[in-house]
């Protein structure tokens, strides 16, 4: 019986979460599947890959509408096992390099990792990024006074 | 069982606040010894270099100890929430995200204002000149300037700056003519004491390799060592000693590499362990003479667990808002709803902060508040309107100090050296429900005043049949200060009642929580603390009365 740790398995289960369109390339196409199988059972362990083989049955034979069937009747039967499954999926699809090139192709400054680069830090602009009018107020130590907790009957009890 | 020589002081953690003590008692010449449990942390072992940042800041730098489960945490028996904190040299500073707002004036005497919690044995005024001492210390980004707090001392840095996403946030707050100002956050926003700006990365939910954000491994530690204090990691304090007279004598600590346990000797014990590892530390080490738990005669070691009570909701516009990158937490703090008014329906306030939302990955998960795009066809238009088009909103409510809600030892879960895991209850009093509710109200309003064309609230469960289940990241209240050894554990210099030799000072020690984050309060605390020990150490050290005074 096929297992959820045989390629074409993971790489139907994959793409069938994520498929491709005219920027963005599908899951499997750009190896995410790869990272998905050890990342799985670094998750759930052996007991939970067998749980999820079970669960969503054979997938690389299956059409696409069959795939989505079987996915879906996870993500209602077992949803906890299926948000761990997308969670996996969704950050391995989007480091892969090929993702991150389709995320910058949409204009966004985005980077593969977080540094060494960082991002552009612009000095902090008073004239536009304090408010015109500052609002706002404290009680100062000496003003701080009983309120009135009269109408606060459920507190009534508690107060000391 | 080896035994070293004795200290003047032995510290318990390394974090926040266990730092900050012993800075200043190593730098006055005071022979200090600092016990560990995790490691050191390199820079090169944080998660920011690789593509894999956010896979890892999920799974192995997981801020969640029951996720991490590593050898140097302890695991925490709850059903009742997600526990976060790190546990290492800096301690949970390691992957906090350094945003540094203060407590009010009115946040020290919440006794006299309801009396559903107690006033605290000081007020702002005696602790403002330990907060501008402390920010001097580790370096905090922000302007003068708000009303909505006293006038304080200087900022280090300019402040960061809010990105598109807080520009947006602006607007919106002028709209409801709502307070705001620009998030005090313990990052540097220019070059400080030798450590380099913030490159605005956007990776703080991971910590900061760089040294820009104060985390103590890199802003304290090396100055503690310099000044001659000795730091022993993957130490594990089993047990604080005490002797026949019932003072402390010491601590048992396990070496983790090698299991062989030590005896340190000392003739002051500082715990510095958190809200969760400080009662949990306390109660191991009961006694004949301390049969409930050191420093427990009261019986509040480990009760009035607070955390504050949470929401975090996310908006999407039709802008870009560039909330992968800069500071999660540097934009706008909205004080607004801060102070208690009691025809709201209930006491206490709350305050609302502009946050990020992390890289792609994790934003195609929906980000904080779980908007996840779909799979299949639909996946990749969801991503395209929502990407870098979202504004985070943090709800932060004051909860209120309840005795159930409590740290004890776990029956059943114990730690890889074999002591009992600290077991946490905590629920919601009624008045923390009708507060998030509120500030969850509040939110729908500010999504609507932005022009939002999504919206949704995480409010961890609340309105859920399973009930509310926060990740809990501010551990405080356990072991608190106060003016009366019937209902406190320490007096207001942090020496327990109970044990003149023992100081309490870290999370574990307030007796309210306010509604911003603590550790700006926490480091402040442990800077007056620790000042107070090294200057009247002479006297101190041989207490064997802990006065009111
Ligand atoms: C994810 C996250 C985000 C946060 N963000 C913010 C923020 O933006 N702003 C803010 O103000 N606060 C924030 N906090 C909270 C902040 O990190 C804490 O308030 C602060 O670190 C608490 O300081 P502490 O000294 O009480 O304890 P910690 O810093 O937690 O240090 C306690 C240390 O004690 C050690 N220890 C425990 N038991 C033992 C033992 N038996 N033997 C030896 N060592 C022991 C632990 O390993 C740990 O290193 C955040 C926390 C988390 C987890």
């Amino acid at each position: 019986m096929a297992a959820i740790t045989d390629a074409a398995e993971l790489a139907a289960l994959v793409d069938t979460m994520i498929p491709g369109d005219e920027l963005f390339p599908s899951a499997a196409a750009v190896g995410t599947h790869g990272l998905v199988g050890p990342r799985l059972r670094q998750l759930l362990g052996r007991d939970g890959l067998a749980r999820l083989s079970a669960a969503l049955g054979p997938l690389a034979a299956l059409d696409r509408g069959g795939r989505e069937t079987a996915i879906a009747r996870l993500e209602s039967a077992d949803p906890e096992l299926f948000a761990a499954v997308r969670m996996t999926v969704y950050l391995s699809y989007y480091e892969q390099p090929a993702v991150v090139d389709a995320v910058r192709a949409m204009g966004h400054d985005y980077n593969d990792a977080p540094q060494p680069d960082g991002y552009a830090l612009p000095p902090f602009d008073p004239d536009q990024d304090l408010p015109r009018r500052p609002r706002g107020a404290f009680v100062p130590t000496a003003e701080v006074r009983r309120v009135d907790l009269a109408a606060l009957d459920f507190l009534q009890a508690g107060a000391r | 069982m080896p035994r070293h020589e004795p200290a003047d002081v032995v510290i318990v953690g390394s974090g926040a606040a266990g730092a900050v003590c012993a800075l200043v008692l190593a730098e006055a010449g005071i022979r200090t010894v600092c016990l560990e449990q995790g490691p050191w942390w390199r820079p090169e072992d944080y998660p920011h270099w690789g593509a894999d940042w956010e896979w890892r800041r999920l799974t192995d730098w997981s801020t969640a100890v029951n996720t991490r489960r590593k050898a140097h945490d302890y695991p925490v028996d709850t059903t009742d929430e997600n526990t976060l904190m790190w546990c290492g040299v800096g301690g949970s500073t390691t992957i906090y995200t350094a945003t540094w707002p203060r407590f009010r004036p009115s946040d020290f005497r919440k006794g006299t204002e309801h009396g559903l919690a107690p006033d605290w044995p000081f007020t702002y005024e005696d602790l403002a000149p330990w907060y501008d001492a402390s920010d001097a210390l580790v370096g905090v980004s922000g302007i003068l300037g708000d009303p909505s707090y006293p006038p304080r001392g200087p900022f280090q840095t300019r402040p960061l700056p809010p990105r598109r996403m807080g520009r947006w946030a602006q607007k919106a707050f002028d709209r409801l003519g709502w307070h705001w100002w620009p998030m005090p956050c313990a990052m540097i926003a220019e070059p400080f004491d030798g450590r380099p700006a913030c490159n605005n990365c956007g990776a703080c939910q991971n910590g900061c390799p760089r040294g820009s954000m104060h985390s103590a491994s890199f802003t304290i530690w090396p100055k503690a060592l310099a000044a001659g204090c000795e730091l022993r990691t993957d130490a594990r304090v089993e047990r604080i000693e005490t002797g026949a007279d019932g003072r402390a004598t010491g601590v048992t600590y396990v070496d983790r590499m090698s299991g062989v346990r030590h005896h340190q000797p000392a003739e002051v014990v500082i715990v510095a362990a958190n809200g969760v590892g400080t009662p949990r530390l306390l109660l191991l080490s009961e006694s004949a003479k301390h049969p409930h738990g050191l420093a427990n005669s009261s019986d509040q070691v480990g009760r009035n667990l607070m955390h504050h009570v949470l929401g975090i909701a996310g908006l999407w516009v039709d802008g870009v808002t560039d909330v992968h990158a800069g500071v999660i937490s540097a934009a706008q703090i909205c004080c607004e709803f801060a102070e208690t008014d009691p025809a709201r329906g209930f006491v206490n306030g709350m305050t609302f902060h502009i946050v990020g939302q992390n890289g792609a990955g994790f934003q195609a998960l929906g980000a904080h508040p779980g908007n996840v795009a779909p799979w299949g066809a639909r996946h990749h238009a969801h991503f395209r309107s929502h990407f870098n088009h979202g504004i985070g909103f943090l709800l932060v409510g004051d909860d209120l100090p309840q005795p159930t809600n409590r740290v004890t030892l776990s029956l059943t879960s114990k730690d890889s050296s074999g002591l009992p895991a600290p077991h946490i209850t905590y629920k919601l009093h009624e008045n923390d429900k009708r507060l998030i509710r509120f500030a969850a109200d509040r939110a729908r309003e500010f999504a609507a005043a932005a022009d939002a064309f999504d919206f949704k609230l995480n409010d961890f469960g609340l309105s859920s049949a399973d009930g509310y289940r926060p990740p809990a990241w501010h551990l405080l209240g356990t072991a608190r200060i106060g003016d009366d050894p019937a209902n406190s554990v320490t007096n207001k210099w942090h020496q327990a009642w109970d044990c003149a030799n023992l100081y309490v000072v870290d999370g574990s020690s307030m007796p309210s929580g306010a509604a911003v984050n603590p550790t700006s309060t926490i480091t402040a605390m442990a800077l007056r603390a620790a000042s107070h020990l090294r200057d009247n150490f002479v006297d101190l050290r041989r207490a064997t009365v802990t006065r009111r005074d």
